[in-house]
């Protein structure tokens, strides 16, 4: 009993711990990206790549998966909502699962499996190779050098890329309407413009910021939680994404909440 | 007792480069600095040895603050770099240089980028074609012209610790925290960058190294630390090492020093043939005058 008393102790001590040092962690970055937009940006190369690497090359990935799920969205939506006499719902749930669901969550969990496992594993090897000690010996901030781009990037990819969803997700819908319903494209343009609203869209925008911060902030924590070893590097990024993956689900189910309060 | 007696002698003659004070470091269950209080004056130049282990390189972490210890305090030139704020932490990194054992360059950069780094933090005042050209010049002393647009993984091992050092010396540090400065390098690599920490030393930055190179120590070292299972075993002049009457000190000395470079040399007699001398190389102060 005592021993269990005592592993149940130092868990709870060790847990924590860790709670406090994520807290410490997520200050010291919220400070240092304040201090980026005032100060000095020798990042702003960091900063590019991360938005080349997370954005740019993601983009095609992003294109197959969201072209083929607008056309199955619309092809269940034509083929079993006239079936209960609502298919006038048809474009209300293909703006309801595309532009306030769908969007955010996989472009949010395609850039936590590519991102987000390259990150903590970039910031890993950086940390066995003591390269941040060597930016810590030539006086630059890991967290201002490393860290806030990579959390800028990563948040204005995620945004951007979901636009980019939407865009090709409607599109792949309306690519499918047209053959197997005879949908034209200035009918489709009308109905998705009638059933889309700003709050959709701001939604929309809301939850992939969200999605990214989550992501650049769990990713690079977990990366920088490496201490000697290069056999910890793949088990924080795994940490990490299986991390993003919880908490993006979660988020969005707060998120998706507070939409319809 | 000798060691602390001089080393409190040595705090009363100049100021002092660094203080630990009862510092405990643990890697796990693996105590690599056990309860280590040391203090290291400035403009000396002071060489760190012990056998494979001991903690050299964890001191030396320590000392450039790179690494915060599990308890006891580090004072780096009179400030507590876990304490200071960010602007007196970035005054004092501009000061110092660390060369780590293997390089520690990064990869995503270029060797040019990697040389351009230092200079675009601290030395704002320079236009980016100056900086270039700063690196350039730099870069063509120590012959690293032709790799200036290779990657780090692209270059040999000792190609990259010479990179290492030109990194931490590129803003002409006063303080300089060298970590096996010379291993993994060929021989005429590591001529010149003992050339130019002999340079450095008597234009009067301090350099702490970590060293196996009996050359090297023989040569620049004025204060000896011997170290051994992370404890400070001696921490004095050079010549009073040599001459300590603690037979541990010269097993180790010997060990290590014969076991890196020269086999067949009395290690002792070299380092006692008066190359290191005196504790009283050229330093300056704080306000950067010169002193004696």
């Amino acid at each position: 009993m005592t021993v269990l008393l005592e592993r149940l102790g130092a868990r709870t001590r060790r847990v924590a711990g860790s709670f406090v040092y994520a807290a410490g962690f997520a200050i010291e970055v919220a400070r240092q990206l304040v201090l980026f937009f005032f100060g000095k940006r020798p990042a702003l190369r960091v900063l590019t790549l991360q938005i080349l690497f997370t954005g740019v090359e993601a983009l095609a990935v992003i294109a197959v998966l969201s072209l083929s799920l607008g056309a199955v969205v619309i092809i269940q939506g034509l083929s079993l909502l006239p079936q209960f006499g609502q298919a006038a719902l048809t474009y209300t749930v293909l703006v309801v699962v595309i532009t306030r669901e769908l969007g955010p969550i996989l472009t949010g969990f395609i850039v936590a499996a590519r991102s987000g496992t390259a990150i903590a594993t970039e910031l890993g090897t950086m940390v066995v190779n003591r390269e941040i000690e060597a930016y810590i010996a030539t006086g630059v901030n890991p967290i201002a050098y490393l860290v806030v781009p990579r959390l800028i990037g990563v948040t204005v990819s995620v945004m951007l890329l979901n636009v980019y969803f939407n865009v090709f997700g409607l599109a792949g819908a309306f690519f499918v309407s047209r053959p197997t319903a005879g949908v034209a494209l200035w009918e489709y343009v009308t109905q998705l413009g009638a059933v889309l609203q700003v709050r959709d869209l701001l939604g929309s925008a809301l939850k992939s910021a969200v999605f990214g911060v989550i992501i650049a902030l769990v990713s690079c924590h977990h990366g920088l939680l490496v201490e000697q070893s290069s056999t910890e590097i793949p088990q924080q990024a795994i940490r990490a994404v299986s991390r993003c993956f919880v908490l993006l689900i979660v988020v969005n189910a707060g998120l998706t909440l507070v939409y319809y309060l | 007792m000798e060691s602390q007696a001089t080393t409190h002698q040595s705090a009363r003659e100049r100021p002092a480069l660094l203080r630990l004070l009862d510092v405990t470091v643990r890697y796990a269950e693996y105590c690599a600095l056990d309860s280590v209080s040391l203090e290291l004056p400035l403009g000396v130049t002071t060489a760190i040895m012990g056998p494979s282990g001991c903690g050299k390189t964890t001191l030396l972490r320590c000392a450039a603050g790179l690494l915060q210890p599990h308890a006891g305090s580090v004072e780096l030139l009179g400030v507590d770099l876990a304490r200071a704020p960010d602007r007196e932490v970035t005054r004092l990194r501009r000061q110092m240089g660390f060369v780590f054992q293997h390089g520690a360059l990064w990869q995503n950069m270029t060797v040019r980028e990697n040389l351009l780094l230092p200079l675009e933090i601290h030395r704002d005042e320079l236009t980016p074609a100056q900086r270039r050209r700063t690196v350039e010049r730099i870069a063509e002393r120590f012959d690293l012209t032709h790799l200036l647009h290779l990657r780090p993984a692209q270059l040999s091992g000792g190609g990259q610790k010479l990179v290492a050092y030109v990194r931490a010396t590129v803003l002409q540090p006063r303080v300089l925290f060298v970590d096996e400065p010379t291993t993994f390098i060929d021989t005429q690599a590591a001529e010149v960058l003992r050339s130019d920490l002999r340079r450095r030393i008597a234009s009067g930055c301090t350099v702490v190294a970590v060293t196996h190179d009996a050359e090297l120590t023989a040569l620049m070292a004025n204060r000896l630390v011997v170290l051994e299972r992370g404890r400070v075993l001696i921490n004095d002049r050079t010549e009073r090492v040599v001459r300590t009457g603690e037979p541990r000190v010269h097993e180790i000395l010997r060990d290590v020093l014969s076991e890196a470079a020269l086999y067949d040399q009395d290690i002792l007699t070299l380092l006692d043939a008066g190359l290191a001398t005196d504790d009283e190389p050229v330093g300056h102060d704080d306000a950067g005058h010169d002193y004696d």
